[in-house]
């Protein structure tokens, strides 16, 4: 039973890994994609767009995007803790 | 003008102070085990260990730095903000836990939780002491430039009171003291900043036809409503758009510190409000704008790898509290950003920007809504800076006595014997702190801390990632990894534009034009790394 739970305990390690990668992949993109903007095509973030320009609004939503990442992540692993916690009890309720 | 000294201030300045003294005196016995001095007994509350964060974070980079630097450079200084809370994500999504579960007191035992290797955690100590001293340069400078105003005091006094202050807190109650200390920071310095931007929104513009005055141009003389209209208080989107659709007096600074609007020179809130301020991207030349993307690496790659960030992981019981703390810091400093933005616009508009030092621009907005502003505002800088420097003591006094004399040296200590010696290297580097802070004084604070995250970033990151991702990682691979981005990291750092200007040479003169290291020395770290672990395969390998 313990070595079951060790592996489930790494399982559940690797899963949130796996999903941690996932997220950052699609942060860093939108990241390095506003920084190359900065970069290469300043103008197109000189732009107005709602009274302001098109740079200070992907900046602000950059942030924004920010706080929602950590948000899924969060929940995400907290469904996971839940199902691999649920998947334990259940093997240990049958051993009993 | 710009620097009178004000009684409310100085009263608020020694109230923190005694706070601060007082709490460490009362908590010293809970931190008379080693691992009570380190990590608090990783009984802290996640929550607070979130606002803890936020207080470790939001030094004096980002809450005179930042606010500092929009004042004087426009959108520029806004994108130091998003690298600044970018870097979170990197923590969050890949090291929180990982870090929390392999650790106990220090980074170097997360890194070397697969090794067991003496040079690795030397390595590792090493570069703990590196970015932490980096890193308490600005914080130092930071607190200089603010007891100037606040006490009337010359810079060196007022790093050498922060520097004696901050040295008691750490040498006392080590993380227990620390903690509560960075909490309470953290949580002022979001209600500040939330009633700044209030009170910024409240006072909206003063304006003649299009071109929005500084106010404290106004105050005295000409009536609102004759010459000027005032726009009333705004929403905070009509804010950004008035700003933007309107025209802003160029500052210029006479003798004495006083600052005065230059009539002759406006500049439309559009083109302050585009990239250009502090990097000259869209015409520059190809070196600015790889020093801008290294800039942009470092901030998102440095955080992650701050040796005083990694260390709060170890004051909370679990990886799901590591993991939740992180969640309410990267909350809390986005919400900090985002109202950065509208305080460094509102010092600009305001016209109360120090040109000389551009630090000094939210102390000194604050001044311009009050007295009372200016004295809760000041000493919640204060206390942002305190947060800040005592988190990077406490990080490198673990390093020296936990990594260096205890685990690298194999000296027989009691507990009690640990603690002492982390006092004592709290001392040490806090001397060490106070001396820096007299060095660089006048620089900006956040492009100080732009340094010490593209050192981390360098050094740190990759080791970290490898050790803790990669199979085929050695000791000897890691060890490759923190040297030679130290090593290339610092040494870039000596030869660029920026130093050569403090040596007294042109900043044309410097060999290599960047400013920021991390675009060279992340990959050199990260290729040294992968081919010594794939040389002494067999050897160490995890």
């Amino acid at each position: 039973m313990k070595q079951y739970a060790s592996e489930k305990v790494d399982q559940l390690y690797r899963a949130k890994l796996r999903l941690g990668l996932k997220l950052l992949t699609a942060f860093a993109t939108l990241y390095f994609m506003f920084v190359f903007l900065q970069v290469f095509k300043e103008e197109w973030l000189a732009m107005p767009v709602a009274g302001v320009n098109l740079g200070l609004i992907l900046g602000l939503l950059l942030i924004f995007i920010s706080v929602i990442v950590a948000l899924i992540f969060h929940l995400c692993s907290c469904r996971l803790e839940r199902t691999f916690s649920e998947q334990l009890q259940r093997v240990a309720v049958e051993k009993d | 003008m710009v620097f009178q000294q004000s009684n409310l201030a100085v009263i608020l300045f020694l109230v923190v102070i005694a706070l601060v003294v007082g709490l460490s005196c009362t908590l010293i016995r809970r931190s008379s085990s080693p691992a009570g001095y380190f990590v608090a007994s990783g009984s802290v509350h996640w929550g607070v260990n979130g606002i803890s964060f936020v207080g470790d974070y939001l030094s004096a980079a980002s809450f005179l730095g930042v606010g500092g630097m929009i004042a004087v450079a426009g959108f520029d200084g806004f994108l130091y903000s998003i690298g600044f809370l970018s870097g979170w994500i990197v923590l969050l999504l890949l090291l929180a836990e990982p870090v929390r579960r392999l650790g106990h007191f220090t980074f170097t035992d997360a890194l070397d939780a697969y090794f067991q290797s003496r040079g690795l955690r030397f390595a590792a100590a090493i570069s703990t002491l590196i970015i932490s001293i980096f890193y308490l340069i600005p914080q130092m400078v930071g607190a200089g430039a603010l007891m100037m105003p606040l006490l009337g005091v010359p810079h060196y006094v007022g790093v050498l009171m922060l520097g004696t202050v901050v040295t008691i807190i750490v040498a006392t109650s080590g993380m227990v003291s620390t903690t509560y200390v960075q909490c309470v920071k953290g949580g002022l310095l979001l209600v500040i900043s939330l009633v700044l931007v209030y009170a910024v929104l409240e006072r909206g513009f003063i304006m003649d036809g299009t071109v929005i005055v500084p106010t404290t141009t106004v105050q005295s003389g000409d009536a609102v409503g004759s010459k000027f209209n005032h726009s009333g208080s705004l929403d905070p989107l009509k804010y950004l758009q008035l700003f933007y659709a309107g025209d802003i007096y160029q500052l210029r600074q006479k003798g004495g510190g006083e600052v005065s609007p230059d009539f002759e020179r406006k500049k439309a809130g559009a083109e302050i409000m585009r990239s250009g301020g502090l990097f000259q991207l869209g015409s520059g030349h190809w070196r600015d704008r790889i020093d801008f993307i290294s800039l942009m690496l470092g901030l998102i790659c440095g955080t992650a790898a701050l040796p005083h960030i990694l260390i709060r992981y170890y004051t909370v019981s679990s990886n799901v509290a590591a993991r939740k703390s992180s969640i309410v810091a990267i909350c809390g400093i986005a919400l900090f950003y985002v109202l950065s933005l509208y305080i460094g616009l509102g010092a600009m508009t305001s016209g109360t920007v120090n040109l000389g030092d551009s630090n000094m621009a939210v102390p000194l907005l604050a001044k311009s809504l009050g007295v009372v502003f200016f004295a809760v505002v000041s000493a919640v800088a204060f206390s942002a800076v305190l947060g800040t420097v005592s988190g990077l003591i406490i990080a490198s006094s673990g390093a020296v006595a936990h990594d260096i004399m205890d685990r690298v040296l194999g000296m027989k200590m009691t507990a009690m014997e640990k603690v002492v010696a982390g006092r004592i290297a709290a001392i040490v580097i806090g001397c060490i702190a106070i001396y820096l802070g007299l060095v660089f004084e006048g620089m900006n604070v956040s492009y100080l801390a732009g340094w010490a995250f593209a050192i981390a970033a360098s050094a740190n990151l990759p080791a970290l990632l490898l050790a803790l991702f990669w199979r085929r990682t050695t000791s000897q691979g890691v060890v490759a990894a923190i040297f030679s981005g130290l090593l290339v990291s610092l040494v870039l750092i000596l030869v660029s534009p920026e130093m050569y200007v403090r040596y007294g040479y042109a900043a044309t003169q410097a060999p290599i034009h960047l400013n920021h290291p991390a675009i060279i020395a992340m990959p050199i770290s990260l290729l040294a790394a992968i081919v010594v672990s794939l040389r002494t395969t067999g050897l160490t390998q995890r």
